[in-house]
């Protein structure tokens, strides 16, 4: 088994801005236990997050997106999940030290969670804006029931949720998709949180819906002022919501960079290859295609965990493995990213001919 | 409101494969307090359209238009309420069963779920000498069939013996494409066939199956959510809504010049993965939510979400009007062909619950 020293590294290529960060991750490792073996979920995953900056952090399934998120709220559930090591600084203070009261504190007031599917966080047989208030009363010491009543209505009526009257009476399963997922953006912002961690927030809606709730997204970060981590698999909605960009593959970031510069010149292959898979709504491109699958993760390649995969892959990428590391503004985990910088990036995968 | 639709266009030089006429699905469902009082929701309400050899039509829109329910009266796992499927002018619905079971091999279903749709018990050999076993086929020859439907599928001979559980989603994917190809298909339904994949996967089951089409001459019925995928594999585009067809056209009729509002609205509303673009596109937010099948607005199903919405949309259901280029849509004030011209400022329709 191998373990990495990305953050380390990351560190020491990067140092240290003069003011803290809203939330640093660093060197955050997750193993799974399952009846196959051990699953290296999360491999020594660092990120920072600054005040109110959108990051959006892509990747495929198993890429270990969402179980680095949900550390950071202590939401992995151990056994049969087993946090290794790594630290979750927010404010400066560890996450990973922190009582479950202190925890309890800071999920919903400081830190607030936005999932894919709403009826996994709303409660099914309560009514609606009797789970806000419950949110709200819970954060807010001699708030009265009639208060939090009324700032019910007042959030849901904020998140576009039409006849805000009526609709706190009801029930979830009352709620349509798109309705449900406003609902859960307002629950989330109620308690005014300095961070908001959206995993796949409209992955399981329709494309008219999904714009109305990304449209809500900016909204309630423009007014709220949150910073937002952005979890998701589809590019586009990064391209259209992101500051910067986080990639990970097979439980590690390969890429870090603004979204502007990743899009345009990505410095690591996986990331070229997954914007050239991607069809484009205003493009009859052909797609290149990254051939292969993602790695076992229970047994990970030697080396770079990419490069079976990778048309740069040489045996440097077999034996040793890269380490994300500051270059220039922008991080990259491959030991070949400066051939990326002039690079036609366009031609590294095969394409189709037509 | 059915006349029958035959659209011209560049496919239309290939001979018409399949016709659907006036079809429709509805089917009753309980509703209300005590379930009380039937309630039918109107599934598929009235859709033409024809299918051209070795050509991709895409059915596109939101869940509950209708689209996987028309491919599944295509291949008829479902029968139609009313209305008709001509398959080489032969109406399946009239057909006895012996010749029905024949032309069963030529049109075939691929699912979208490669975790539910492959049996676990069987063997991915099995899995795709199913259907030749079925038609009692496999007796000639089988397992080299078997052999030849992995190699043009782009899956290893020796996987044969294993089983689907072993397989990721993309190779589950292949499997399930090896046994639609079993019977020497003319024609292929696929419903959703890449929305459960990864990105980088997704692209190699579409390439495949682009590669497979043109060596084959297979036509598409290609089922699908995700429009910017669409435009990469369409000749034709039927946009739905609602159990109706809205707008028909070819790809290019649709993607660039497209009539319908709520196509328009469709296509501005995907995100395009390019950071420059984010304040440079006209974009159209829908107000609300898509109405009850059950319970569809009246006239025009989609006025109450159209920010175009005047009085006759109320009272008076637009018909499919097909252009002399071949592009039909159904709306009484339809956008102009210039595509951009809709919208200089963003217009967001208005929050009107689903009627």
């Amino acid at each position: 088994m191998k373990r990495r020293k990305n953050a380390r590294a990351a560190e020491a290529a990067a140092p240290e801005t003069q003011a803290v960060p809203l939330l640093s991750i660093e060197d955050l490792t997750v193993d799974f236990r399952t009846d196959d073996g051990i699953v290296h979920a999360v491999d020594g995953v660092s990120y920072a997050v600054e005040t109110g900056e959108i990051v959006g952090v892509v990747g495929e399934s198993g890429s270990g997106k969402s179980v680095t998120a949900m550390s950071v709220l202590g939401l992995i559930r151990q056994p049969p999940g087993v946090v290794r090591g790594g630290r979750i600084l927010f404010h400066g203070e560890d996450l990973r030290a922190a009582s479950a009261r202190r925890l309890r504190e800071i999920r919903g007031n400081g830190i607030a969670m936005i999932f894919q599917d709403p009826m996994t966080a709303l409660n099914p047989v309560m009514r609606v804006g009797q789970q806000i208030v419950e949110a709200l009363r819970m954060h807010t010491d001699g708030l009265s029931r009639t208060a939090a009543r009324d700032r019910a209505v007042e959030l849901l009526r904020m998140v576009g949720v039409p006849n805000p009257e009526k609709r706190v009476l009801q029930y979830p399963h009352e709620f349509s998709g798109g309705m449900r997922q406003r609902a859960m953006i307002a629950m989330a912002i109620a308690n005014g949180p300095e961070l908001l961690i959206a995993d796949e927030p409209t992955t399981a809606l329709d494309v008219t819906i999904q714009a109305q709730v990304l449209e809500l997204l900016r909204t309630a970060q423009r007014e709220t002022g949150a910073a937002t981590i952005l979890i998701t698999h589809d590019l586009g909605v990064v391209a259209e919501m992101a500051d910067r960009v986080v990639v990970m593959y097979a439980g590690r970031v390969v890429e870090d960079a603004d979204v502007t510069s990743l899009f345009a010149q990505p410095r690591h292959p996986y990331t070229v290859g997954l914007l050239g898979s991607v069809p484009r709504i205003d493009s009859d491109d052909i797609l290149a295609s990254v051939p292969g699958s993602p790695p076992n993760m229970i047994q990970l390649p030697s080396g770079c965990s990419f490069h079976p995969r990778c048309p740069l892959a040489r045996e440097r990428c077999r034996t040793e493995e890269p380490v994300l590391t500051d270059i220039g503004g922008r991080k990259s985990a491959c030991h070949f990213h400066d051939e990326l910088r002039a690079a036609d990036t366009e031609h590294l995968f095969a394409v189709e001919s037509r | 409101m059915t006349e029958a639709l035959t659209p011209p266009g560049p496919a239309a030089a290939a001979p018409e494969l399949l016709r659907v006429e006036a079809l429709t699905k509805h089917f009753p469902v309980r509703g209300g307090i005590l379930n009380r009082g039937r309630v039918v929701v109107h599934a598929v309400d009235g859709v033409d359209f024809s299918v051209y050899e070795g050509e991709t039509l895409s059915l596109v829109g939101e869940s509950g238009c209708g689209k996987t329910t028309t491919g599944r009266m295509i291949v008829r796992l479902l029968h139609p309420t009313s209305g008709r499927v001509l398959y080489r002018g032969e109406n399946l619905a009239a057909l006895p069963s012996r010749k029905l079971r024949r032309i069963r091999g030529d049109l075939q279903l691929m699912f979208q779920d490669p975790h539910s749709s492959l049996s676990p018990r069987m063997s991915v050999h099995d899995i795709v000498a199913e259907p030749l076993r079925v038609q009692g086929r496999y007796r000639d020859g089988g397992p080299a069939r078997v052999r030849e439907l992995l190699d043009l599928v782009g899956l290893a001979r020796h996987y044969e013996n294993r089983y689907a559980h072993e397989f990721s989603g993309g190779q589950r994917q292949r499997i399930g494409l090896a046994r639609a190809l079993a019977l020497d298909p003319r024609m292929l339904v696929l419903d959703e066939p890449v929305s459960a994949l990864d990105v980088s996967i997704r692209a190699q089951v579409v390439n495949q199956l682009r590669a497979l089409q043109r060596q084959l001459g297979l036509a598409f019925v290609f089922i699908s959510h995700d429009l910017s995928i669409v435009r990469h594999v369409s000749t034709r585009v039927a946009v739905m809504y609602l159990g109706a067809i809205v707008e028909i056209g070819t790809r290019d009729q649709i993607f660039q010049s497209s009539r319908h509002p709520y196509t328009r609205a469709l296509l501005s509303a995907v995100p395009v993965p390019d950071p420059t673009l984010r304040d440079a596109r006209d974009r159209i937010t829908l107000g609300g939510d898509v109405p009850d099948p059950a319970n569809p607005p009246s006239g025009c199903r989609f006025r109450t979400r159209c920010w175009k919405a005047q009085d006759i949309c109320a009272t008076e259901r637009p018909d499919l009007r097909t252009q002399p280029d071949g592009h039909a849509f159904a709306c009484h004030f339809p956008e102009s062909a210039t595509f951009g011209a809709v919208s200089d400022t963003m217009i967001t329709t208005g929050q009107q619950e689903g009627r």
